[in-house]
């Protein structure tokens, strides 16, 4: 049996979502049109939470486990750090890119839909099981983001010729994201000491972890004195986005990823 | 046009020669002046190349061991280097390298290359040939990884004692995630010559006091017994699929196969309607039907009735089966089967007693996630004999013993503390 209702639910914050950036988008001077855009897209947002923890009773377990569990979560947290740029910095493009990526995501999950399974193994049966995923997440949602910073960087600097000034939008969001990155990656130790006995196994996933961990890092010191180059630093950024995906997705298809505790577990 | 007197034609080429003379004079030449990003690189591909040499000379060549206390003298004699040539050699290009934001990036991209390696290889013994001998397949255990280690651990360390030395409050942010760092990898490179990680496999009321290191087998006697009251397991209900006749695999049918049998009883699985008449939970067929049965190796049972589009009706007993029953699935038609799966654990519990030669210590329960600290031992809950299940009565308990974990929780914890930092921050440096 599929997840209940999910159909209904993600359309509903799909077409509320649309009304929102539309709206954004709409030359008015009436400061209601704009109001009206953030009252739409938060609408979305709540609709989308409703769901989560319906979703999270129902299954009587945190629904973090399989792939399309946590695509729903990053749906959840990318317009979110969307939404809050977008107050904060009036990043518009920025707006469209978060929300219409999670509305992306939303679709992927009414495509390939999931079974709804309560079961959940012994080893994911701790404190660290929430806060780890959530934590890597949000950290997901901000690194992804940046790195769309980082495209549109290197549109300016390739294509438009121009110098580029939204590099700083990608400091503060890789600011942000690393901290969570950071937090991921050692909750995830703290807890593979308590389940497995080790802290640190160089399982395919962790190696991974620790790759994406060690490129946002460099970019990070390339960014340390201001008064250099930033198209390295963005090109950096660039591929830090790759290393992020392989180690989310790609770990699932390489030839070691048999091996490996940490693949996305689904009914066999 | 005026025209100007030879003189300053002169000077120009005087000047051009000049600048021409000066140019060349300060553009800097490989390790002259200040060491940048080509001799990072440098550094960080010669150690590999050396490393890849050394492995490859000596076909896969062993690192040095280091026990107790050889490793704790070997790390102090380190720390003491790297301290006493800030001290004395503050301003030589060796450390102002190794302090600076290029040996950063280029012993992190050395180390993130080793990780690289180990992310693409699978790392285990296995593997032959050239992976073998240059120890791709066991990088940890290898002497490029040895020397990257080494390498990170230099920037770091001499970053480090600078920041202390010449300490800022605005710098806290720095020193507290540097050092975190530094001592996570320290800890964990010294303390991986005094783990240990111990198998002990437990059998019902069993008295066991040797345990076995899983890597080379060696049997090492304990300074205390562990006996094994009970092994139990809670299990989910079982789940249902439908399965195709010809390759037995269960089909996939976009997610909405499978069920588990809770809550409802009657659902649809692709084609079919189904039923549920009777559960068992513990079962035993008797004829052609089954009871109610709470024997070892007992599973569970269920009589659906089913139901296809056409309006085939088909009704019949399945169960999943164990150790000592035959399963049983129900044919729909010829080219679908309703089975049943085994049962996943939901939670698996080993009841221990303690002995130390004297006499009983006392009980403890050991569970995933849930393990028990006697002195400087760890004891988790491993395995069980799967063939078994939840009628197991063996379990496989790990012990492990890790003098540094200290130290590596201690980096841990000031790493964390530099994430919140940086999170509240924005960034590791005040902005002046």
């Amino acid at each position: 049996m599929v997840w209940i209702n999910f159909p209904f639910y993600a359309s509903l914050t799909i077409g509320l979502w649309l009304i929102g950036i539309i709206l954004i988008y709409v030359k008015s001077s009436k400061r209601f049109t704009h109001t009206l855009s953030l009252i739409s897209l938060s609408l979305g947002l709540l609709v989308l939470i409703y769901f989560v923890v319906d979703l999270w009773i129902l299954l009587d377990r945190p629904p973090m486990r399989t792939l399309g569990e946590t695509r729903l979560w990053y749906s959840l947290f990318l317009p979110l750090v969307g939404f809050i740029t977008y107050i904060r910095w009036k990043y518009k493009w920025f707006v469209g890119y978060t929300f219409g990526l999670a509305s992306l995501f939303l679709i992927l999950n009414m495509l390939y839909p999931e079974n709804y399974d309560k079961t959940l193994m012994p080893a994911l049966r701790s404190i660290w099981f929430v806060p780890h995923v959530i934590v890597y997440i949000i950290s997901y949602a901000l690194l992804a983001a940046s790195s769309v910073v980082s495209l549109k960087a290197l549109y300016t600097i390739y294509i438009q010729k121009r110098k580029v000034e939204v590099i700083a939008l990608a400091d503060n969001l890789v600011y942000i994201g690393f901290a969570f990155l950071t937090l991921g990656l050692l909750f995830g130790a703290l807890w593979a000491k308590e389940a497995w006995g080790h802290y640190w196994t160089w399982d395919p996933k962790e190696t991974w972890a620790l790759l994406t961990w060690l490129v946002y890092l460099v970019y990070l010191h390339l960014r340390t004195f201001k008064t250099v180059n930033p198209t390295k630093a963005i090109w950096v950024l660039a591929l830090a986005f790759i290393v992020l995906l392989i180690c989310w997705f790609g770990v699932n298809y390489l030839p070691s990823a048999a091996y490996s505790v940490h693949t996305y577990t689904e009914t066999s | 046009m005026k025209s100007y007197p030879s003189g300053f034609g002169e000077s120009r080429t005087l000047t051009d020669s000049f600048v021409k003379e000066v140019t060349r004079m300060t553009k800097r030449r490989l390790w002259e002046n200040k060491w940048s990003y080509k001799e990072g690189f440098i550094i960080a591909l010669g150690l590999f190349l050396a490393g890849i040499a050394i492995e490859w000379a000596n076909g896969n060549a062993p690192l040095p061991v280091l026990n107790y206390p050889q490793n704790l003298i070997t790390g102090l004699l380190y720390i003491t280097f790297l301290v006493l040539s800030y001290l004395f050699f503050r301003k030589s290009q060796w450390v102002i390298f190794m302090r600076s934001i290029p040996a950063a990036i280029t012993s992190l991209s050395f180390f993130a290359w080793n990780a690289l390696i180990m992310g693409l290889f699978l790392q285990d013994s296995k593997a032959e040939g050239l992976t073998s001998i240059l120890s791709l397949n066991q990088v940890t255990s290898s002497w490029f990884y040895l020397f990257s280690s080494l390498y990170l651990l230099t920037a770091l360390g001499t970053l480090i004692i600078d920041k202390l030395i010449r300490f800022k409050i605005s710098n806290l942010g720095i020193l507290v995630s540097h050092l975190g760092l530094w001592l996570v990898i320290f800890g964990g490179s010294m303390g991986s010559f005094e783990v240990s990680r111990l198998e002990m496999n437990l059998k019902e009321g069993q008295l066991t006091y040797t345990a076995t290191d899983r890597l080379n087998g060696t049997v090492y006697e304990m300074p205390f017994a562990l006996k094994l009251k009970d092994f139990r397991m809670e299990e989910y209900p079982p789940k249902i699929g439908i399965v195709d006749n010809v390759s037995g695999k269960l089909l996939h049918a976009e997610g909405k196969n499978i069920r588990i049998l809770e809550g409802e009883s009657s659902f649809q699985i692709m084609d079919w309607d189904i039923r549920l008449i009777d559960y068992l939970e513990s079962a035993g067929k008797a004829g052609s039907k089954y009871y109610f049965n709470n024997e070892t190796g007992s599973p569970p049972a269920a009589y659906l009735q089913t139901i296809s589009t056409k309006g085939d009706t088909v009704m019949g007993w399945i169960t999943c089966g164990s150790f000592s029953t035959q399963y049983e699935s129900l044919k729909l038609d010829d080219t679908h089967s309703i089975i049943m799966l085994y049962p996943e654990p939901k939670n698996y519990i080993s009841e221990i007693e303690l002995f130390l030669p004297e006499g009983k210590l006392g009980d403890f329960s050991l569970e995933v996630n849930q393990p028990y600290s006697y002195n400087e031992w760890e004891i988790y809950q491993l395995s069980y004999d799967d063939e078994f299940g939840k009628w197991s009565d063996s379990s496989v308990v790990e012990l492990v013993k890790d003098p540094w974990l200290p130290v590596v929780y201690t980096g841990i914890f000031l790493m964390l503390a530099g994430a919140l930092y940086l999170f509240w921050f924005g960034r590791l440096r005040k902005n002046s």
